[in-house]
C-alpha cells in the first residue's frame, strides 16, 4: 500500500516544491483589497508546504502528529498533560495559557519529531517528561516498560526558551534526550531571537506513532498565539479540536474547522468543561452543528467537568475515550497511514485550490498594474494632444508674445506702405542690423519662453490627470502616496529639463536656417518661385502690389539668421487657417506673405514637426518615471500563468497519485 | 452651567463644524462623527432621569443569569445551548417617561418587564438591558449586539473565567475606545468556577489587559451568580451611575472627545496667511495679465499714442489694437500654480475641494478673459484721438507755419508795392511775424516729441491699468474667490473645533 503510494508521491513531491517555487515567487505589490488576504494565503500556503506537505510525503509511516486546537480556556493543556500524565504544558486560570507550542511524544519518536522534518522553521527544545509512576503505571507501564527513569521527578518543563534549553541540559544524560541532542545540535542551540520554538517533551506515558502537540489558543487577544495556531494547524496529521459549553457556539473556532473541513483535515473534537447533567443536551447541539458544517463524521469526546487531581489533571476515566481511541489509532499503522493520506489529499486539493486564488490575485495585479498603466497613458496623451494642438491653434503667438514684437519685426516686411516708417529694409545700416538682430533675438526669446511654459504646464496637467484617475483607485491612491519624493524630484529638476529640451529645439531651428540659408541664392531677383500664394498658402486679401517679393530670401541671404529664426519660428506657429491678428492689414498681408513664403514653410513644418518630437518625448519621459514606478511595483506577468501551471499539475498528479 | 448644557454646547460645535466641513470633505472621515451628533441629539432629548445600562458579552458568560438576578424576575432565558439569547430583553425601574427611550433603543415591549423599585430606590431610572451574545455563529446577534451597544449609556462587559483574554471583546469593542473608560464597567462572572486565588490572579490579568486596552480606569469586578458574590458591589456600581445621572452624558462627552480627536487632524494646518493673500494673488494677476498680452498692448498703444500725437505726422490712419488670444498654457499654469499653492497649505483632505473649486476654470478662464479684454481694449478712434489738448498743439503748430507763411508772403508784398512795412516794436512786421511764427514752430518741435512720449505713457498706464482690472476681476471670480471661500470655509472649521469648550 505504501509502496504503491510512493509510485506516485515523487511527481507529487516535485509538483509541489515548484508550487511551492511559484508561490515564493509571486508578489502581490499593490495595495488590492485582494492582495491583504491572498498574501496570507501565500503564507499559510507556504508555511504549509514547508511545515507539512514537502517533509511528509515519502514518510507516510513516519509517527502521526495529532495537533490540539481550540479556543484559548478550553482546557487543551490539562487535556494534554491528562493524556500523558505528566505535566508537559502549563495549565492555568489565566488566559491564554499556552503560549509556546508542545510537542509531547513517544521517546521512540523523539529523534523523528526532533528533526526538523516537520515545521522545519521552528528551533526545537527538548525535555522528558518521565512520569511518577503510581497510578498511571496501569496504562504506561504495559506500552513502555523499558522506561528507566519511572521513579525520577518527571522534568518540570517551563514554556520559556532558557528552562527548556536548562531542561534539556538536565536531561542530557539520558539516553534519548543524548541521542536526539546528540542527532541534532542545532535544535539544541535556539538563538535568542530564533522565532517560535518548539519543545518536544518524551512521555512514554503515550504510545509509539501518534504526538501530540499542544497549541496556542486561536481565538485570544494574543495575535501571535493565533498565527502560531493556525502554522501548527496546518502542518497536522489530525486535529484534536477542543471546545467547551461555553464555546461551542463561538464563531472564531468554527472558521478554524471550516479550514479543517476545507482541507479535509481528519478532525476528532472533544467536548469539554461541561456538566454532566448539560452533556448529552450539549453534546447533541454540537453534533448537530458539526453534521451541519460536514463535518458529522468527527468523532465527538465528552469530558465532563470535574475537580482535578493533585496534580491538576483529568482523572483517567474521564479521558478513556480519547485515550483508547488514540491509542488504537496509534497501534495501527495502516489506519494511521490512511489518516495522513488523507490529510495530505486534502491539504494537496486545498493548496489547488489556495494556488488558484493566488493566481486570481496575480491576474488582479496584473490587470490593476494595466489599468493604472492606463490611466498613466490616457492622461499624458490627453495632455500630449493638447500641448500638440497648442503648436499650431495660434495660441502660442497670443498673449505676450502678440504685438510687440511683431512690431519690431514688422518694418522687415511691411516697408514704407505702412504706419510706422522707423526702419525699413532699405535703411541697412549697421546699426540696423544690430538693432534687427535684436529684436530677432527677442521675439525668440519670448517665442521660447512661451514653448517651456507649454511644456511644463503639459507636464503638470498630466500629473494632476494622472493624480486624479489613480485617486480612483484603492492601488493608485497608495501608490500616489509613495510616489511623492519621486514626483517631487521631477517636479525640482523639470525646469531644467524644459530649458534644455527648448534650447535644443532652438539650435535645431538655428541649424535648418543656416542649412538652408547656405543653399539660398545671393541675389533677391533670383526668388522668384517662392512666391506667396502658392499651393496651401493663406490667400487672405493682400493690397495691390504690396507682396514683397523674395524679402524672406533677402533675409534669408542677408546674414540675419537671429531674424530668420525668429521669422521661421513666428511660421512654426502660425495657424495655417484664420487670421494672425497683427498690425494694420497691409502689415498684416505682407508678413503673411513671408511666412508663406515657400522657405520659410518649409523649414517651418520641419521646425513644428522637430518640436512636436520634442514635446512628445519630454512627456514620454515624465510618463516613464510612471510607469517604472508600476513596473517596479508590478508582478511577474508569467507569475499567473506559473501558478495556474502548477496547480493544474498539482491536481492532476494528485489524481493520478495518492488520490486513489 | 450644568454638564448637559455644556454638552449640548459642545455637540453644537461639532454639528457647526460638520456643517461646514461636510461640503467640502469626503463622506467617510465625518460620516462616524455626524452619527454621533444625530444620536446625542436624539438621546439628549429622550428622558434623562433614566439611565440605560446594558449587559453584554460573548455566549455563555452568564449575562442572561446575572440580568434576572439584577432584575429579579426570569424574564431572560437561560440555558446551556448556545448561543442562548437573539434578542435583547429589557427591564424597567420606574418606568414613568421611559417608554419613548425604549422605543428608541428598540427594545421590544413583549420582552421588557417592569422591576420593583420598593427596596432598590438607588435603582429608580434604571433600565437594564440583556444584549444578544457576541462572537458566536449567530451573527445577527452581533448585529443586534453592536446596535444597542452604541445606543445605551453604559456597558457592563460581562466576562468569565473561559473567555475574559477573547479578541474579539478587547480588539472590537474596547481598544481604542478610550473615551468610554467612564460608562464601561467589566466583570468576571462566574467567577465561582475559580478559587479564590486564582480569581484575584485573573482580575489582575484582567485589569492588565483592560489597561493595554485604554481602559485602565475602568471598574473592574467579580461576580458569581451562584453564590451571590460580588453581585452587589455591581448593583452598587450601576447604582452610582443611576443616581448620578451622569451616564448618558459621560459617554456621550467620552465619544464625542474621540470624534473631535479623530476630526483635529482634518484641520491640523493653520491656514498660512500668504496662501491666498496679497503676493500670490497679485503673482496670478501678473501671469495672467503677462498671458494675455496686457502689456504688449499697452506697449503698442503708447507707440501709437506718441507717435500720433506729435503735430507733424498724419493722425488720421485708424490703428489697429489686436488684443491677441491669451497663452492658453501660461493662463493654465499661473492659476495651476495658484491652486498648488493653496492645496498646499491645506491638509490633504481638503485638497480635493481646493482643486474641484478652481479647476473648470482652468480650461475655461482663458476663452473668457480673451472675451472680456477683447471687449474692453481700447478701440481705434480712442488712439487715432490722442485728445483735444494735442489738437490745440497741433493746431499752434500749423499756426506757427502760417505765420511764417504770412510773413513771407507780406515781405513779398512790400517789396513789390515798395511800402514799408508797418513798424512794429521798432522792427519790420513781416520779421515779427515770422519770427513769433518761428518760434512757435521751432518751440513746438522741439518739445512735442518729449511731452507726448510722456503723455503717451501715462495713457499706457491707464489702459494697462484699466486691462489689468478686467484681468483681475475674472481672475478673482473664476480662481481667487471660489479657492478663497474653501480656505476660508477651511479656517472656519478650524477655528470652530479650536473654539470647543
Amino acid at each position: 500500500m505504501t509502496e504503491g503510494g510512493a509510485g506516485g508521491r515523487a511527481p507529487l513531491h516535485d509538483a509541489l516544491s515548484r508550487a511551492r517555487d511559484a508561490v515564493a515567487h509571486t508578489s502581490l505589490p499593490l495595495a488590492l483589497p485582494s492582495a491583504a488576504v491572498a498574501a496570507r494565503t501565500a503564507a499559510s500556503l507556504l508555511s504549509q508546504l514547508d511545515d507539512y506537505l514537502l517533509p511528509r510525503l515519502g514518510t507516510l509511516d513516519a509517527p502521526t502528529l495529532a495537533v490540539v486546537g481550540g479556543s484559548t480556556g478550553a482546557g487543551k493543556s490539562t487535556l494534554v498533560n491528562s493524556l500523558v500524565r505528566a505535566p508537559v504544558s502549563p495549565a492555568g486560570a489565566l488566559r491564554p495559557t499556552t503560549r509556546a507550542p508542545v510537542l509531547v511524544c513517544h521517546p521512540m519518536d523523539a529523534p523523528w519529531f526532533a528533526a526538523p522534518n516537520l515545521l522545519p522553521a521552528m528551533s526545537r527544545s527538548h525535555a522528558d517528561a518521565r512520569v511518577n509512576g503510581g497510578t498511571d503505571s496501569t496504562v504506561t507501564g504495559g506500552s513502555n516498560p523499558t522506561v528507566t527513569g519511572s521513579h525520577a521527578v518527571g522534568a518540570h518543563v517551563a514554556p520559556s526558551h532558557a528552562a527548556g534549553a536548562h531542561a534539556a541540559g538536565a536531561h542530557a544524560a539520558g539516553a534519548h534526550a543524548a541521542h536526539a541532542a546528540g542527532a541534532h545540535p542545532a535544535g539544541e542551540a535556539p538563538g535568542p531571537a530564533g522565532g517560535p520554538m518548539l519543545q518536544v517533551v518524551m512521555a512514554p506515558a503515550l504510545n509509539p506513532g501518534l504526538a501530540l502537540l499542544d497549541a496556542p489558543d486561536i481565538d485570544s487577544v494574543v495575535a501571535e498565539n493565533r498565527r502560531l495556531a493556525e502554522e501548527l494547524l496546518a502542518a497536522a496529521d489530525m486535529w484534536l479540536f477542543v471546545t467547551t459549553a461555553a464555546r461551542y457556539a463561538d464563531a472564531v473556532p468554527w472558521q478554524t474547522l471550516r479550514q479543517a473541513c476545507e482541507r479535509g483535515v481528519p478532525v476528532a473534537v472533544v467536548l469539554d468543561r461541561v456538566t454532566v447533567e448539560q452533556a448529552s443536551e450539549v453534546a447533541l447541539d454540537l453534533a448537530k452543528m458539526l453534521a451541519g458544517r460536514d463535518l458529522g463524521d468527527a468523532p465527538l469526546f465528552i469530558i465532563p467537568e470535574s475537580t482535578l487531581d493533585g496534580q491538576g489533571m483529568l482523572v483517567e476515566q474521564r479521558i478513556a475515550p480519547v485515550r483508547t481511541w488514540l491509542d488504537s489509532l496509534a497501534r495501527d499503522p495502516v489506519r494511521r497511514a490512511a489518516v495522513t493520506r488523507r490529510t495530505i489529499a486534502g491539504a494537496v486539493r486545498s493548496v489547488g485550490a489556495r494556488l488558484n486564488e493566488l493566481e486570481v490575485a496575480c491576474d488582479e495585479q496584473t490587470a490593476a498594474a494595466e489599468d493604472l498603466a492606463g490611466m498613466v497613458r490616457s492622461a499624458y496623451s490627453r495632455a500630449d494632444a493638447v500641448a500638440q494642438d497648442a503648436v499650431t491653434n495660434g495660441t502660442l503667438l497670443g498673449g505676450d508674445v502678440s504685438l510687440a514684437w511683431w512690431e519690431e519685426l514688422a518694418p522687415y516686411t511691411v516697408g514704407r506702405r505702412g504706419t510706422h516708417e522707423r526702419k525699413g529694409p532699405q535703411a541697412s545700416s549697421v546699426a540696423n542690423r544690430i538693432t534687427r538682430a535684436v529684436a530677432g533675438r527677442e521675439i525668440q526669446d519670448a517665442l521660447l519662453n512661451a514653448v517651456a511654459v507649454l511644456i511644463t504646464e503639459s507636464a503638470a496637467d498630466a500629473d494632476r490627470r494622472t493624480q486624479v484617475a489613480w485617486a480612483e483607485h484603492p492601488a493608485g491612491r497608495v501608490l500616489w502616496q509613495e510616489a511623492a519624493v519621486g514626483r517631487r524630484e521631477t517636479a525640482s529638476c523639470r525646469p531644467d529639463l524644459v530649458r534644455r529640451a527648448v534650447r535644443g529645439w532652438q539650435s535645431a531651428v538655428r541649424s535648418m536656417v543656416r542649412a538652408a540659408r547656405v543653399g539660398a541664392p545671393a541675389t533677391p531677383t533670383s526668388a522668384g518661385p517662392a512666391r506667396p500664394g502658392g499651393p496651401g498658402g493663406p490667400t487672405g486679401t493682400r493690397p495691390g502690389g504690396a507682396p514683397p517679393a523674395g524679402t524672406s530670401m533677402q533675409i534669408i541671404s542677408a546674414g540675419d539668421v537671429d531674424a530668420v529664426c525668429a521669422l521661421v519660428t513666428l511660421a512654426t506657429f502660425a495657424p495655417r487657417q484664420g487670421t494672425t491678428p497683427i498690425l494694420d492689414p497691409a502689415s498684416r498681408s505682407a508678413l503673411r506673405a513671408v511666412l508663406a513664403d515657400e522657405q520659410v514653410r518649409r523649414i517651418a513644418a520641419r521646425a513644428r514637426t522637430d518640436l512636436r518630437a520634442r514635446i512628445r518625448d519630454f512627456l514620454a519621459e515624465e510618463r516613464h518615471g510612471y510607469l517604472v514606478l508600476l513596473q517596479k511595483k508590478a508582478t511577474d506577468p508569467a507569475a499567473a500563468a506559473r501558478l495556474r501551471a502548477v496547480a493544474t499539475e498539482v491536481r492532476r498528479v494528485a489524481e493520478s497519485g495518492v488520490g486513489g | 452651567m450644568t454638564s448637559a448644557d455644556l454638552l449640548t454646547d459642545r455637540f453644537a460645535v461639532v454639528e457647526r463644524f460638520l456643517d461646514i466641513a461636510e461640503p467640502h470633505l469626503a463622506e467617510e472621515p465625518l460620516a462616524a462623527a455626524r452619527a454621533l451628533t444625530d444620536r446625542a441629539a436624539s438621546r439628549l432629548r429622550l428622558s434623562g432621569a433614566h439611565t440605560v445600562v446594558a449587559l453584554a458579552g460573548a455566549t455563555g458568560t452568564g449575562k442572561s443569569s446575572l440580568f434576572n438576578l439584577l432584575a429579579g424576575s426570569e424574564l431572560s432565558p437561560v440555558g446551556p445551548l448556545r448561543p442562548t439569547t437573539g434578542e435583547a430583553y429589557g427591564c424597567v425601574w420606574n418606568p414613568a417617561g421611559a417608554t419613548s427611550l425604549l422605543e428608541w433603543l428598540g427594545v421590544d415591549p413583549a420582552r421588557t418587564a417592569v422591576a420593583d423599585v420598593e427596596g432598590q430606590p438607588g435603582l429608580a431610572g434604571l433600565v437594564l438591558l440583556d444584549l444578544p451574545d457576541l462572537g458566536s455563529v449567530a451573527v445577527s446577534h452581533q448585529v443586534e449586539s453592536d446596535r444597542l451597544i452604541s445606543l445605551v449609556d453604559l456597558v457592563v462587559w460581562v466576562l468569565d473565567p473561559q473567555k475574559y483574554a477573547d479578541r474579539v471583546v478587547h480588539e472590537t469593542y474596547l481598544k481604542g475606545f478610550p473615551g468610554l473608560v467612564d460608562v464601561t464597567v467589566l466583570v468576571l462572572n462566574r467567577a465561582d468556577t475559580l478559587t479564590a486565588e486564582d480569581t484575584e490572579r485573573c482580575l489582575a490579568d484582567l485589569r492588565r489587559l483592560v489597561e493595554s486596552d485604554g481602559l485602565g480606569q475602568a471598574p473592574v469586578v467579580a461576580t458569581s451568580v451562584l453564590t451571590g458574590a460580588g453581585v452587589s458591589d455591581l448593583r452598587a456600581l450601576i447604582e452610582s451611575a443611576v443616581v448620578g445621572r451622569q451616564a448618558a452624558l459621560l459617554r456621550l462627552s467620552g465619544e464625542l472627545d474621540e470624534v473631535v480627536a479623530g476630526l483635529r487632524p482634518l484641520v491640523n494646518l493653520d491656514v498660512p496667511t500668504e496662501a491666498v493673500s496679497a503676493g500670490p494673488v497679485r503673482n496670478l494677476i501678473d501671469a495672467l495679465t503677462t498671458a494675455c498680452g496686457v502689456d504688449s498692448v499697452g506697449l503698442a498703444l503708447e507707440r501709437g499714442y506718441a507717435y500720433r500725437a506729435v503735430p507733424w505726422r498724419r493722425a488720421g490712419h485708424p490703428y489697429e489694437i489686436p488684443m491677441g488670444p491669451p497663452q492658453e498654457a501660461s493662463v493654465r499654469l499661473a492659476v495651476r500654480e495658484f491652486v498648488d499653492a493653496a492645496v498646499a497649505s491645506v491638509p490633504p483632505a481638503w485638497g480635493a475641494s481646493v482643486h474641484a473649486a478652481a479647476s473648470p476654470s482652468i480650461g475655461e478662464i482663458a476663452d473668457q478673459l480673451a472675451g472680456e479684454l477683447a471687449a474692453a481694449a481700447p478701440g481705434p478712434s480712442r488712439v487715432s484721438r490722442p485728445g483735444w489738448r494735442w489738437g490745440l498743439v497741433r493746431a499752434a503748430w500749423w499756426a506757427g507755419w502760417l505765420a511764417v507763411l504770412g510773413a513771407l508772403g507780406w515781405w513779398a508784398a512790400a517789396l513789390a508795392t515798395g511800402t514799408v512795412p508797418i513798424d512794429w516794436f521798432g522792427l519790420p512786421g513781416p520779421v515779427v511775424l515770422g519770427a513769433v511764427g518761428l518760434v512757435f514752430v521751432v518751440a513746438i518741435s522741439l518739445t512735442a516729441p518729449s511731452l507726448t512720449r510722456r503723455s503717451a505713457r501715462r495713457f499706457r498706464a491707464r489702459v494697462h491699468e484699466r486691462l489689468r482690472g478686467v484681468v483681475e476681476v475674472v481672475a478673482r471670480e473664476r480662481v481667487i474667490d471660489p479657492v478663497r471661500r474653501v480656505l476660508g470655509d477651511y479656517d472656519d472649521a478650524r477655528a470652530t473645533l479650536h473654539r470647543m469648550p
